[in-house]
């Protein structure tokens, strides 16, 4: 069984970021149609309108408080190896995943990075298989150093032969 | 440092026209629309192709072609960046498309496909031709240096050319087989949708049917005392039975009929490297599979398999280059005695001897975590129909919850999984069985998941994913596993299919 490393640890900013913007937009929406809602529906009582605006604002802070916490919870749960055998991922809470992408089942690998991930130095690598449900699989949070020296890891080595 | 390729200029207006055309349509609806109302306000929309000329812009100014030493390298993306390494070892093909446009240009776009599932394979839009011969020609020479013995398996099958016939079906099965699967129905529904299209219909039931059945509103009879909890009428009640019977008996005739038809002198045979089978009455079908490209194998035994002692093998294929549409799952043996199903199987899959399985039951305490959702589902069901009929529901809440315990206690019972050398086995289905084996050198992914309830009571499941697996067919998927006895399945098969060379 692989050594086990944890993330890199900088994945909690980027996705307390992530989730920063995800309940500003939410938030954001939702203020829109209460509002809209509110105007077309005059004939409510006033008190209705100063309740759902506080269901509103209870609402929206708890789920940026969520998206504040839930990362570093999820970061606890997520780790990764690579050994002889191939990739080893292990990520997930509650449904908690353990997912096995042997080398020699590799079929070409992306080193993946976006505007914020950049801004954190980290990177996402993706592994294709021949495989159905897994042709795609994704490590995330990784220090995009890291990621390409795992991907140079992988790649089929000089032993091994074609498909 | 080797040098990059760039795209062809020409990809700019390759790729305006591709958006140009994605967006031809909506711009015609919002054109004619915009006339219609006496106005062409509706353009503005057009502004929303911006952005998508924008990512044809950005695609063409960033992508990067490089040939390392044993791979492709294809950098691309300005914010969003994007590298992707294919190894020349692992490129099944490289396709070159040219259309008149891209001739008028002496361009060509080019496909390199890995073979990944789902078709993820690179595109280059477009490339001069001059680079796709060099790409085919690096690619080539790449691919010689990493498996120099690589025309080498075919020779050696070559030379055992022996002709086994596996499998031989006659009339009296191939009525069996229509019997069993029971096709009717599609083509009984397939003769209804081609009457309608013909405008047959309204005359086929006024002749056939009888149309005073319908214009006399039996079904008013019939079905209005029985809602209202009255005694039908016993004679259209009789018409009634008589009729449904009719129909299943015509739709098994039908069903035997059209397997005899299509299976017609059905016949399976072995080459040593491929398993051809042919059948057919009026279209003579001959299909063939290489047997390496067998990834997964699933035998199917109904109850009426069972009663009648027989069973079906299916098999899910991978296509390689040329067969990329033959992907799926395919019948090997649309039936045959239980009996032979160990030889067929042992032909298929050397190593496997049925008589040598040892056949692991899951967890003691699956039926607890299994027999859950059904009795709620049952008790939830039964009082659901309270509104109609009353006190009755209680009943109904216990026959259905008590069907749902029976049947979660009997699936855990059934289940069954075992690991012999190379391969391994899953079987599930209490009325109708089915049992899929999957050699470890086509596993491409392995996975252990513990959901909440897993952990609560120790279990977890092991799913293995295969190439060219059918959506909905059964797969090697084992829920509830001893948590330590999943651990190890889930090692013994990552290491085991690391070890082996995955071909397709």
């Amino acid at each position: 069984m692989a050594a086990l490393t944890p993330l890199d640890p900088r994945v909690i900013p980027l996705d307390r970021a992530i989730g920063g913007i995800l309940a500003a937009v939410v938030s954001a929406g939702s203020f829109v149609a209460l509002v809209l809602t509110l105007l077309v529906a005059d004939a409510w009582p006033w008190w209705v309108g100063i309740l759902l605006f506080a269901a509103w604002f209870a609402g929206s802070i708890v789920f940026a408080l969520w998206l504040q916490i839930w990362p570093a919870i999820e970061y606890r749960h997520a780790s990764y190896g690579v050994d002889e055998v191939g990739l080893e991922i292990r990520r997930g809470v509650w449904w908690r995943h353990v997912i096995h992408v042997p080398r020699t089942r590799v079929q070409h690998t992306d080193v993946s990075q976006g505007p914020l991930e950049r801004h954190w130095g980290l990177g996402t690598l993706v592994v294709f298989t021949a495989g159905t449900d897994h042709a795609r699989v994704e490590l995330r949070g990784l220090a995009h150093e890291v990621a390409v020296t795992l991907r140079d890891q992988l790649l089929p080595g000089r032993e091994s032969d074609a498909v | 440092m080797p040098s990059e390729v760039r795209l062809h200029p020409s990809s700019l207006v390759f790729g305006f026209a591709d958006e140009l055309r994605r967006f031809a349509l909506p711009a015609l609806v919002a054109f004619v629309s915009g006339r219609a109302g006496g106005g062409s306000e509706d353009l503005w929309l057009l502004v929303l192709l911006v952005p998508s000329l924008g990512i044809a812009v950005i695609r063409y100014l960033t992508l990067r072609l490089r040939y390392d030493d044993d791979q492709l390298v294809i950098r691309s993306g300005l914010i969003f960046r994007n590298e992707r390494h294919v190894p020349y070892s692992r490129v099944q093909n490289v396709d070159a498309i040219q259309n008149l446009v891209h001739r008028l240009f002496d361009v060509a776009e080019v496909r390199i496909d890995t073979g990944v599932g789902g078709g993820s394979e690179a595109r280059l839009k477009v490339l001069p031709l001059a680079a796709v011969d060099d790409m085919r020609a690096r690619v080539a020479q790449g691919r010689g240096a990493a498996a120099p013995t690589r025309a080498e398996p075919a020779g050696a099958a070559e030379a055992t050319p022996a002709v086994r016939t596996l499998l031989r079906l006659g009339p009296r099965d191939l009525l069996r087989h229509g019997f069993i699967e029971n096709q009717g129905v599609w083509i009984i529904g397939a003769a209804f949708g081609a009457a309608w299209e013909l405008g047959l219909l309204n005359r086929l039931d006024n002749v056939v049917l009888g149309r005073e059945l319908f214009e006399r509103a039996s079904m008013r009879e019939v079905v209005g005392p029985v809602v209202s909890g009255r005694v039908p009428p016993l004679e259209p009640l009789a018409v009634l039975a008589g009729v449904v019977i009719g129909f299943l008996i015509l739709v098994r005739l039908l069903s035997m009929a059209w397997s005899l038809v299509r299976l017609y002198d059905y016949r399976l045979t072995h080459t040593g490297t491929e398993l051809v089978a042919s059948f057919g009455l009026f279209t003579r079908v001959t299909a063939t599979v290489p047997i390496h490209r067998v990834q997964l194998l699933t035998i199917s035994e109904s109850l009426l398999h069972r009663l009648t002692g027989h069973a079906a093998v299916d098999i899910d294929t991978a296509g390689g280059v040329a067969e990329r549409a033959g992907t799926g799952r395919e019948s090997l043996a649309p039936i045959l005695p239980a009996a032979e199903v160990p030889a067929l199987v042992g032909a298929l899959l050397p190593g496997f001897e049925a008589a040598a399985l040892d056949w692991q039951p899951v967890h003691p305490r699956a039926f607890r975590r299994a027999v859950k959702v059904p009795v709620a589902l049952g008790l939830a069901a039964g009082a659901a129909t309270a509104p109609v009929i009353g006190w009755g529901a209680i009943a109904a809440a216990i026959v259905l919850a008590g069907w749902g315990a029976i049947v979660a206690h009997r699936y855990v019972a059934h289940l069954a999984w075992c690991a012999p050398e190379g391969l391994v086995l899953f079987r599930s289905g209490w009325l109708a069985r089915k049992t899929t084996i999957a050699p470890i050198a086509k596993i491409q992914v392995v996975r252990r998941r513990e959901s909440p309830f897993d952990r609560r009571h120790g279990t977890a499941s092991v799913r293995v994913d295969t190439a060219g697996a059918s959506e909905f067919g059964h797969r090697v998927d084992i829920p509830y596993l001893p948590a330590a006895i999943a651990v190890r399945l889930e090692g013994t098969l990552a290491s085991g299919a690391a070890a082996t060379v995955f071909r397709w």
